[in-house]
Parts: C-alpha cells; structure tokens; sequence
C-alpha cells in the first residue's frame, strides 16, 4: 500500500490570522450603522415638513458678516458635510469665522409624494432664507449646494437675487445633455419614471443608490471590502473615519416621487435648467439671472455629475465674477478626506473671506 | 522558497480571494463598463426594473384591497392624513409669508410729509369714527 500525495496544509496560524481578520472586518462593515457622525453641536431655527434649518453653534461671534448656507441633496444624509470631527466642512468653516446654516430635507414619507422640485424651490428654500435673515440680520447669504442640492441653490439663486450674495456650487450637475451613464440610464423611453413613481410615493433610496453603485460595480461592491482587508492591521488605518464613510454611503434616503419625476424628466431627459425653458410657479429659471459671484467646484473622476455636467455654470451666468476649482478626485472624495480638508477647504475659504 | 510556498498559504481562501480580486479587478470593471455602457443594457436594465414595478404594484393593489375589505386603514389612507397636515402647515405659512410683508411695509413705510402728519392717523381709529358718524349722523338729523 501506498500513500497517496497530499498537498501541502495551510499553515494554521496563518488560517487563523486571516479568519480573525474577517471577524475583525465585519466588526468593523457591520458597527459602521452606529458609527458617530454629525457631531458639530447644531441648533433648530426652523422647520417645515420634514425639513430642518440648523445653525451651528459657535462659542465665539462670527468674523464675516456674510452667512453661508448649506443645500443639501435630497437622495443623502445631511451629515456629508460634518461627517466626523476633523473631517467635517462645517467644522472648518466656523474655525474659518463663518456663521454656518444648513438644511437638511429630513425623510419624505408617502404623505409626500406630491412634493416636487419646484416646491422645494419656491416655498422651502425661500422661508429657510427668511429664517437666515432673522437668525443674523443678513440680508445676504452664501447659498452652496452640493450635488442636487447645488441644482436646487443655482434656482434659488436665479428666482431670488436679492437673497444670495454668492453661489458656490460642489459637483452640481446642471447640464444633462451629456449626462454619461446616469443619462443613459434614465433617458426617456428606456427608464420607467412614471412606472416608478405611480408605484412608489416615495421611490425608495437603493433605486439611486444602485443606480451610482452601477456606474462602478467592481468597485462599489467588492473594491471597498478589499481596501479595508489590505488596511486591516494598520496601525495608521482611522477605522473610524471608515466607519463614518460607510455608513454614509449606504444611508441612502427616499426620494418624494414628484421630485423624483420632475428631477427626471425636466432635469435629465428635457434638460430644461440648460435650455433656459425650467419654469417653477410659472416664473423661468435663467441661468442668466444669476448676477452674484459664483464658484463652482467640479470633481475630475465624477461619475455621478460628469464634468460635461457641472462645466456650464461658467459660460452661462449673467455674473462677471465666476471662478472654478477643477479637484482631481471623485464625486464624494473632493467634499471629504484628507485631500478635501488640505486642499480644497482652504481654498474655498479663501474665496468665501474675499466674496464677504 | 517563500513561506507561501513552503506552507501552502493560497489555500488561505481569504488570501486567495484577495489574490483573485488584485488579478482580475480591472478586466472585470473593463468588461463590465463595456457591457453596462450598451444601449441594450440600459433598454434591457429598464424593461427589468418596469417588470419589477408592475409584480410591485400588483402586490400593492391586492393588499390595499385586502385591508379596505378588512376595515383596515390602508398607508394611502394614513399619508391622506399626512397630505392634511403638510397642507394645514402651508397655509400657516402663507399666512406667516403675510404677516411678514405688511411688518416689512410698515416698518420701511416712507416718512409722510409733514402736513399731511397731524391726518395720519392709525386706521383703527378712523375707522371707528367713521362708523360713529355714519351711527350718530340719522340721530343728528333727526334732532
């Protein structure tokens, strides 16, 4: 009798290091859900529906007289913007001296789904601006939006001048006529918006959420878990920072199927904010109309707001004073991380202190 | 020979699922990005996603039918009530929006000139010595 060849066994503890960092890695995915986030103290100075207007609170006075405000998209949490102590945009502008507001849109629920775009235009964001008014005696204000929100703060700034001292938009997409594969996916005859949104009242927020995933599968869906192995046993890795991440980006919100619609079809398949033809309460939307300083900030990799998407703020205000900041990186790596916080932030407050 | 070799370490299946990932990360992403970038697959991802809507709302439709039957109040019946809320806090609004304009008009009121001062009364007032008059004038008459 003859033995026959084995192969060679793994050595155990090399077996046991590697099964302790899976354990150690779902420790890490699945603790993301708690992980703390939004901790820069806030206070309610208004609400409507589910939308809320916070102030942040600041232990000493401004040093600019000029409030910024923060528009949030309407598909994710508000807290992108104060993820986490240290790697938090409102944290550096109020070191930068800035009274600091921001809505956040809350959680439709099926009770909105006739709340569309325009509304949140027309009768939100101007009463959220009134409240701005009130909480500081500023007639004026910085209105910066991110992504949609971005679309909603270039409309607000169109229909009421009289409110915004300057625009500054991050990665918002306002021209949809080379949308990339968000435009594909959602051009009329292919996406079933009405479909969608007769049955849904408020389209669930993994519809999104896959749609941005998609536009990187690999990436999204397995490249995450294999940078956090590789960063596992690093004694420099913020697991933290990770957490805060991850919970983030898959903290996606319901969409209110009227906006949903209206962002759809007026927005990506009729392109109307580019084409000078959007209309909100029977008053049109001109890019034109925007006569304050504007600084749009676009993302080089962005594949949820292509460049061809956020490049036509520029030509297309009726402003003298338009700057641009091109960020090599992606859509949320430019607003967060350690890139954001040393390069861009300083930039964006140095233009924000010189446009007080 | 390296520890790997001698221990037989590929068999490490987290190891080796690392391995797999590294060498075929940007064949994968290349062929899917090729794939997902069709026109056929947009049109084939949107008849899914109808087709899945249509089992979604057929799924809906029997279950608002079967809790209507029940006496049951359906999600629609309670947003309803929601839609009554939001549209109550609306007109609060509007009558806020009101409010706020005539504060603003009073207070930026332009200065009258000073003849017309000592007539500029508040309306209240006037408007109750209107109707004095207009109460005591038959009275008058009649006397």
């Amino acid at each position: 009798m003859t033995a026959t060849a084995s192969p060679i066994p793994p050595d155990a503890a090399d077996l046991w290091s590697s099964a302790d960092k899976a354990l150690e890695m779902a420790r890490i995915v699945l603790g993301s859900a708690d992980a703390p986030v939004g901790l820069t103290p806030k206070q309610l100075i208004w609400r409507k529906n589910k939308a809320r207007l916070y102030r942040y609170v600041r232990s000493e006075p401004p040093t600019h007289q000029t409030p910024i405000f923060l528009v949030l998209p309407l598909i994710n949490r508000a807290y992108i913007l104060d993820l986490r102590p240290g790697a938090s945009f409102v944290e550096f502008l109020l070191g930068q001296g800035f009274d600091v507001f921001l809505i956040d849109w809350g959680t439709p629920g099926d009770e909105d789904r006739a709340l569309d775009v325009t509304t949140l235009v027309t009768r939100y964001l101007p009463r959220a601006a009134k409240a701005i008014q009130r909480a500081t005696g500023a007639d004026q204000m910085t209105v910066l939006g991110y992504c949609i929100g971005g679309a909603l703060a270039t409309c607000l700034a169109a229909l009421h001048p009289e409110v915004t001292r300057n625009l500054v938009l991050l990665t918002a997409p306002l021209d949809f006529s080379d949308a990339g594969r968000f435009g594909q996916l959602t051009a009329r005859g292919v996406f079933p918006v009405d479909r969608l949104t007769d049955t849904f009242p408020t389209v669930p927020g993994q519809v999104p959420d896959i749609g941005s995933k998609l536009l990187n599968p690999i990436a999204n869906y397995i490249g995450t878990y294999r940078n956090l192995w590789n960063k596992l046993g690093d004694p420099t890795f913020d697991v933290g920072g990770w957490q805060a991440m991850y919970r983030w980006v898959n903290d996606s919100v319901p969409f209110a199927g009227a906006a949903f619609r209206q962002w759809i079809v007026e927005f990506y398949q009729e392109n109307r904010l580019a084409a000078d033809t959007l209309e909100m309460d029977g008053r049109p939307v001109r890019l034109a109309d925007i006569r304050c300083p504007v600084l749009n900030i676009a993302a080089s990799r962005d594949q949820i707001a292509p460049r061809p998407t956020t490049s036509i703020i520029t030509g297309r205000v009726g402003s003298e004073d338009v700057s641009e900041i091109l960020v090599e990186g992606g859509h949320v790596g430019i607003v967060v991380g350690r890139s954001a916080s040393q390069n861009l932030w300083p930039k964006v407050g140095a233009w924000l202190s010189v446009h007080d | 020979m390296t520890k790997a070799e001698t221990t037989g370490q590929d068999s490490d299946p987290f190891e080796t699922w690392r391995q797999l990932y590294d060498a075929n990360e940007r064949a994968w992403t290349s062929a899917l990005e090729q794939a997902m970038g069709s026109q056929e697959f947009s049109e084939t991802s949107g008849k899914m996603l109808e087709t899945m809507l249509a089992a979604q709302k057929s799924v809906r439709d029997n279950m608002r039918t079967y809790l209507e039957t029940m006496n049951v109040p359906t999600r629609e019946d309670i947003a309803r009530l929601g839609e009554l809320v939001i549209g109550l806090e609306e007109k609060i609004d509007q009558v806020g929006d009101r409010l706020d304009a005539i504060e603003h008009a009073v207070r930026f009121k332009p200065a009258a000139p000073a003849p017309a001062a000592a007539t500029n009364k508040p309306a209240r007032p006037t408007t109750k010595r209107t109707k004095t008059a207009r109460r005591t004038a038959p009275s008058r008459a009649a006397k």
